[in-house]
């Protein structure tokens, strides 16, 4: 991949990070393999857009959104946040930044604390921001309360006693309070229930219209993501297999997997079409760190021995549309093929 | 369909209340659905809407107490299954009637290997003799595809991923070719590529065997996909019946048609979703008349305090709208 200029439209951009966990085995926990949960991962999100990261789970989603928050130092590779490498700097360095970088996570319950009011848990999140006073931050509160579509009697109340849809929207007003730019939604809807999912998914676009925020948006439900995004990345086993704007994608997938996960969603609208997926087996789980080639290959239909052999690169096949498939690439076009 | 064949399971008014301290949540409030043979049936609905414990009733399966069959009846094969008792429950449940539940890592005993589960259904329920137990797991293994099936047996359900599991779990169900397999969400806990052969495998095996299959699960697209017919349920009782074709293509009930748009699709973009306002009533607290009323954007003053009847609009199209019938204004 050549080295694009920065662009100033990206808030964020993300260039072959990576991330390898140790399996370790024995008495003394030797590391005796290694898991690459993210391999030379890379992509950018533009400024008040949403990128959608799709995959299924263990694929290194999370990983990725956890390095970005800098809860996991990564291997190697930067992370650009507004032209700061997030990768190169001290915690005292990102303290000021991490407001700027929220997340909201797919279980509400799981992650506000039951001891802590609304009030208080929102306050939290506005005294970083640097709100002083009682009177301020309780207002401050009530029109973060507000934004969410929630009422100000909501503030003396617990987690327990809301809806978890109710509870979802807490999870965002506290990630407001701190009035960032960037939000990594880590499946945000999934655990909702469809008439309430719609409720978060509509505040959600709000809020971005509204603010101007930027989403990474982590979901392995590819109408959900098909409907929200602007562009989506589909990643297996620690790669990104495929990027492009999102109706380019849905389109014209070129990657098989993406072939795969898309023939796999159920469509309400067009009933009694039973998915076509179609994989080699079903199997169990294979080792993570001896895979050599390309790391789809045990499961795809057109795998040949090229793939077993070559760690493919992602590969620029439209104006904005890569893939790590050989094969995919269409048969003319770019510079990379040599003319004989 | 021709004609249509016979019906194999028929739940009557059924009511499961919950007693609580110093209330009662009518988790099933008078629910009325069949099971035919041969066919895919789907309770559609949201959490908390009954469809779980609808089915547990059926197994015999509700704890009690605190929970109570408050009425109605079930029948299956001509027999009420309120009226037996545990022995002859257990000639049913398990037997005639397979279960696959949603999370198979816990329904699996996580101390024994897959083969002595598999053949624990075959011990308990036939008499079949202990060398041709093997045999047989292997092939129902094979039959749910299974690879390598006769290494597996010897594996432990956590050796197995998400996917494998819930096969095993339906082979369990297969082990004494039920007529009735009751499925439980199976599939919400698998990715989708997994699901989709998860699907498919059920619909061979309901082909290949004969098998009726009641299918519960809160994803609408699932159930386009497998169902013959479809019941929606909402707050303990049956809004709408119908086939795939009625309720995806010309939905009546309000509470079905306002699902359907509140689905998010690529085909929807830049349009805004359709939120149904308010959320699910607290079975303990519902709204009198109409349980959907306060939520409804059809909503008239009968809504608020009659019972809906069902009204028929189609044959084998009802929906318990009288709005919608516009028998109601």
């Amino acid at each position: 991949m050549e080295n694009e200029t920065l662009n100033a439209q990206d808030i964020l951009k993300v260039e072959g990070l990576r991330k390898r966990f140790p399996i370790r085995r024995g008495f003394f926990q030797r590391a005796a393999g290694w898991v690459h949960a993210v391999e030379n991962v890379s992509f950018s999100i533009e400024r008040g857009k949403t990128l959608g990261l799709v995959g299924e789970s263990g694929c290194g989603k999370t990983t990725v959104a956890r390095m970005i928050l800098k809860l996991l130092p990564s291997d190697a590779g930067r992370i650009m946040f507004n032209g700061v490498d997030l990768c190169g700097i001290s915690d005292a360095e990102m303290k000021p930044l991490r407001k700027q970088i929220q997340i909201i996570f797919q279980d509400p319950y799981g992650s506000l604390n039951p001891r802590m009011s609304v009030g208080e848990v929102i306050g939290e999140g506005l005294r970083m921001a640097g709100v002083r006073g009682r009177n301020a931050a309780a207002a401050r509160t009530e029109a973060l309360l507000a934004r969410v579509g929630m009422s100000a009697r909501a503030i003396e109340r617990y987690p327990h006693e809301f809806s978890g849809g109710q509870r979802q929207r807490v999870g965002i007003a506290r990630a407001l309070s701190v009035e960032p730019s960037l939000i990594i939604c880590d499946e945000p809807v999934s655990a909702l229930d469809v008439s309430i999912q719609a409720q978060i998914i509509n505040l959600l676009k709000d809020l971005q219209d509204q603010l101007g925020l930027s989403y990474l948006f982590i979901s392995h439900d590819l109408n959900v993501v098909g409907y929200l995004c602007h562009r989506v990345a589909v990643m297996y086993r620690g790669q990104i297999m495929e990027h492009a704007p999102t109706e380019e994608l849905f389109e014209h997938p070129l990657h098989p997997y993406t072939h795969l996960l898309l023939s796999a969603v159920p469509d309400p609208e067009d009933p009694k079409s039973p998915g076509t997926a179609e994989v080699v087996s079903e199997l169990p789980e294979t080792p993570r760190d001896v895979l050599e080639g390309c790391r789809f290959r045990l499961k795809c239909l057109e795998s040949e021995e090229r793939c077993r052999r070559y760690d493919e690169q992602l590969v620029r096949v439209g104006e904005d549309h890569w893939v790590r498939c050989w094969k995919s690439v269409p048969a003319e076009p770019p510079a990379r093929r040599d003319v004989q | 369909m021709t004609e249509n064949p016979a019906i194999l399971l028929s739940v009557q008014n059924l009511k499961v209340y919950f007693h609580g301290e110093d209330e009662i949540a009518r988790a099933v409030d008078g629910m009325d659905f069949e099971v035919r043979e041969r066919e895919t049936v789907c309770l559609v609905g949201e959490s908390g809407c009954g469809k779980t414990v609808s089915a547990l009733a059926i197994m015999g399966l509700i704890p009690c107490p605190p929970a109570e069959v408050s009425g109605g009846r079930i029948i299956f094969g001509g027999n009420n299954l309120l009226g037996l008792d545990e022995t002859e429950l257990e000639r049913i449940r398990g037997r005639r009637i397979g279960m696959v539940f949603q999370e198979p890592l816990t329904s699996l005993n996580p101390v024994l290997t897959i083969g002595e589960q598999i053949a624990e259904p075959l011990r308990v329920h036939t008499s079949m003799p202990a060398s041709d137990v093997a045999q047989f797991s292997t092939q129902l293994l094979q039959d749910v595809g299974i690879d390598r099936p006769q290494e597996r047996l010897r594996d432990y359900p956590h050796q197995l991923s998400g996917g494998q599991r819930q096969r095993v779990m339906i082979a369990m169900a297969l082990a004494c070719a039920p007529e009735l397999i009751i499925a439980d969400e199976p599939t919400t806990a698998l990715d989708v590529t997994v699901q989709a052969q998860i699907l498919r495998l059920l619909s061979a095996l309901q082909r290949s065997r004969a098998l009726s299959v009641l299918y519960i699960t809160h994803d609408l697209g699932v159930v386009s996909q497998i169902a013959d017919r479809v019941y929606v349920m909402y707050a303990g009782i049956i809004v709408e019946h119908g086939t795939v074709a009625h309720i995806f293509k010309n939905p009546r009930h309000p509470y079905t048609r306002a699902l359907l748009a509140a689905l998010p699709s690529r085909k929807k973009r830049g349009r805004r979703l359709y939120s149904i306002p308010g959320s699910v009533p607290h079975p303990a607290h519902k709204p009198p008349g109409c349980p959907f009323h306060p939520r409804c954007s059809m909503a008239v003053a009968a809504c608020r305090e009659q019972h809906p009847g069902l009204c028929e609009f189609a044959h084998g199209h009802t929906a318990r709208c009288p709005v919608a019938a516009g028998v109601w204004s």
